[in-house]
């Protein structure tokens, strides 16, 4: 480890350093309440932030096992961006008189500080370090609430399909490793361009594995079937945190793994991605008209999504070009802001017993708060993929790119789908409006969450009206990966 | 590998005679199956209870934080042992840096752990 | 008796035990209903990933594949002990580790 190393690692380095730092405050000030706690992980991460937005070093720091470069450093400000959410959503949500449950902070950061890795990753090894980093703290994280039976089965549930995917992942590793010769990406491409694995059955084995592993943590039909009960058990904010962050994160290794690491594969295993993608979203969305269960519903609008971001990859492999490969991280920046705001809904209508959320629950919401319900709408609307809103613009860079690529049906399945899912999108947004709330209903509602909602919104409006500086901050993310081949 | 044979004859006679003398007891040995005979040996005096006994919590509290720092010296003997030539390729100052990073990192561990009360013994 | 001098191992041998080995513990996952058995498999899938791993890295004449187990051992520590913690919550409250008792997130 040089000073060039942990220099070019900055913004991992101070979130780890934040996650130490609130352990310890909240182990000698017995007294630190949430309050405190969520202050210290925000000066942390927002030191994070600013390394991440300044940095111009870029290179391939401990001997390449992780790479700084522009596309680290996007993802590092989606991460950072996504956990100080989860902590305005959290701070206030585990706040308990008498037992607040602390863990949660150290636990975000943490969590964090693996996403950053996965997506800096350039060698097997880190690869997994990152991606176990983050699954070890989001199992303790689902199973947060023990007073709730719910969570604890939602973080055990998550924690077995969890590992047993994890041995997947590492037994394809394992067998690509003794294919190419090495754990380190761009060397594992050199191989594969120089002697080409085409009938090599130990290659595939181990990239189907591979896949198998991915698939699993960003909710790939049919390696999904976790995801529905873990988001419905876990705490809402952690539910978010995990369909944001998880997703993001294991998008930008699979990103770098297809980009980087086996730029050189045939078109055999791009049709294979095209019966994912359609399965995926087609599953995802057709069982999500069927929810009533907002919790529930948004698990299997994950697995939709998870559908629409592959045609993104299958767009952009193997030839890849800056403007279609730009719109997949587009896509999963925006896709985090806007998952978070209607978990954010749930966190603001849910206690910490972890009830169930029902839809019919929303029902007259915008006669008692007409913000919030504003709020939501736009959130609805962007998941949905309606002007003015960030998630049209993330679609059209999608299916845009997999038109030009070719893959026209493909993408007119996508919008097929995109069609189906509004249904169940505006059917929350229907009932906000259209109907009388209950006398008792959404009093004390917490003004912490509120307000990150709105800030989202307000972000996903603007995104949404001048899409281009975050295109071209996308741009830039790609153009890193662009070059190495 | 014929270095390797005597070593083979002295565990299949080790095995053989053992076998021999179990079967032969078993077979030759008067069997006088009385209830204090077949229960469990606990010093000569009468047993109670079950053995499927229940363990206190905090075996287990304790097995765990073991677990965990048990398998992070797993880090530590490769280092130590490519230490000598890394010290040789200059390396050594670095080296030693991560070491200390990777020990502050298991120290803050102990202290929160400590801190939190996991290692009190009631 | 077959001479003993000329029955190699080779790289085949170990990949195979190491794949058998792995389907072992992905059927435990799959059939078994104790969570303990089921993570028992899960270590034994592990441990089937880390042989395939050193014979590899055998083969190679190359360390990455030894980095890689010491790695893969200390998740699989680190995976093992929040399990049993969450198992033991989960054993306190209901009585019974068979995942079959899970039922009530799928109502």
């Amino acid at each position: 480890m040089t000073w060039s190393d942990a220099s070019l690692i900055a913004p991992i380095l101070w979130v780890t350093l934040g996650g130490v730092a609130v352990l310890m405050t909240d182990a000698f000030w017995r007294r630190a309440g949430t309050g405190h706690l969520t202050a210290v992980s925000v000066v942390f991460l927002t030191i994070a932030a600013i390394y991440a937005a300044r940095s111009d070093a870029s290179g391939s720091a401990f001997a390449g096992a992780l790479a700084a470069d522009s596309f680290s450093a996007f993802f590092n400000l989606t991460f950072i961006v996504v956990a100080l959410i989860t902590l305005a959503l959290g701070s206030s949500y585990f706040a308990d008189e008498e037992q607040p449950l602390v863990e949660f902070f150290p636990l975000v950061m943490f969590a964090t500080v693996g996403m950053m890795v996965m997506a800096a990753a350039t060698d097997m090894i880190t690869i997994f370090l990152g991606l176990e980093t983050m699954s070890i703290s989001l199992y303790v994280l689902a199973a947060l609430q023990r007073r709730s039976i719910l969570s604890m089965e939602a973080g055990f549930k998550y924690l077995i399909l969890g590992a047993f995917s994890s041995a997947f992942l590492l037994y394809g590793m394992a067998l690509l490793y003794g294919s190419t010769g090495s754990t380190h990406l761009p060397t594992m491409a050199t191989a594969i361009q120089g002697v080409g694995f085409d009938r090599d059955l130990l290659f595939w084995m181990g990239w189907g594995f591979l896949l198998v592993g991915l698939g699993f943590k960003i909710a790939m039909v049919p390696f999904h079937m976790w995801t529905p009960d873990v988001y419905d058990g876990s705490p809402a904010p952690v539910a978010g945190f995990m369909a944001a962050g998880v997703k993001a994160a294991s998008f930008a290794a699979m990103l770098r793994v297809v980009w980087t690491g086996l730029p050189a594969l045939g078109d055999m295993w791009i049709d294979m991605l095209v019966v994912f993608a359609v399965v995926t979203m087609t599953a995802g969305n057709l069982i999500a008209l069927a929810q009533s269960n907002l919790k529930r519903m948004l698990a299997y609008s994950a697995i939709a999504h998870a559908g629409y971001l592959l045609v993104g990859i299958v767009a952009t492999t193997p030839s890849m070009t800056d403007p279609a490969a730009r719109g997949i991280l587009f896509y999963l920046m925006v896709y985090a802001l806007m998952n978070l705001g209607a978990f954010a809904l749930i966190t603001l209508v849910s206690s910490r017993e972890g009830e169930k959320v029902d839809l019919a629950g929303f029902a007259g919401l915008a006669r008692r708060h007409p913000v919030i319900s504003a709020c939501v709408t736009v959130f609805m609307l962007s998941l949905a993929g309606i002007p003015p809103t960030a998630g049209f613009w993330g679609k059209v860079y999608v299916f845009e790119a997999a038109v030009r690529d070719g893959h026209t049906v493909l993408a007119v399945i996508a919008l097929l789908n995109s069609a189906v899912a509004m249904f169940y999108y505006l059917r929350v947004v229907v009932l906000m409006y259209m109907r009388e709330p209950e006398d008792e209903a959404y009093t004390g509602l917490d003004p912490q969450v509120g307000a990150a909602m709105v800030v989202l919104a307000v972000a996903l409006l603007w995104i949404g009206l001048f899409p281009g500086p975050m295109a071209e901050l996308a741009r830039q993310g790609v153009s890193a990966l662009a070059g190495s081949f | 590998m014929n270095a390797y044979i005597p070593i083979l004859l002295v565990v299949s006679i080790a095995v053989v005679f053992t076998l021999l003398f179990v079967v032969l007891s078993r077979v030759l040995g008067p069997s006088h199956r009385t209830p204090g005979k077949l229960t469990a040996y606990e010093c000569g005096i009468p047993s109670r209870g079950t053995t499927n006994l229940k363990f206190y919590v905090r075996f287990y509290v304790v097995a765990l934080l073991f677990l965990l720092f048990d398998l992070e010296t797993v880090f530590l003997v490769p280092w130590a042992v490519s230490f000598r030539s890394f010290v040789e390729r200059g390396m050594g100052g670095q080296m030693f840096v991560a070491m200390l990073v990777f020990f502050g990192l298991l120290v803050v561990g102990l202290i929160y752990e400590w801190r939190k009360g996991a290692l009190e013994w009631e | 008796m077959p001479d003993l001098t000329t029955l190699h191992v080779h790289l085949g041998h170990y990949l195979t035990l190491s794949a058998i080995l792995f389907f072992i513990g992905v059927s435990g996952v799959v059939f078994r209903r104790n969570a303990i058995i089921m993570f028992m498999s899960i270590e034994l899938m592990l441990t089937a990933v880390n042989l395939t791993f050193l014979a590899v890295s055998r083969q190679l004449g190359d360390h990455q594949g030894h980095v890689f187990v010491l790695f893969a051992l200390a998740v699989a520590a680190a995976e093992a002990g929040v399990g049993l913690a969450i198992l033991v919550e989960i054993f306190k409250r209901r009585g019974s580790i068979d995942v079959d008792d899970f039922r009530k997130l799928m109502e």
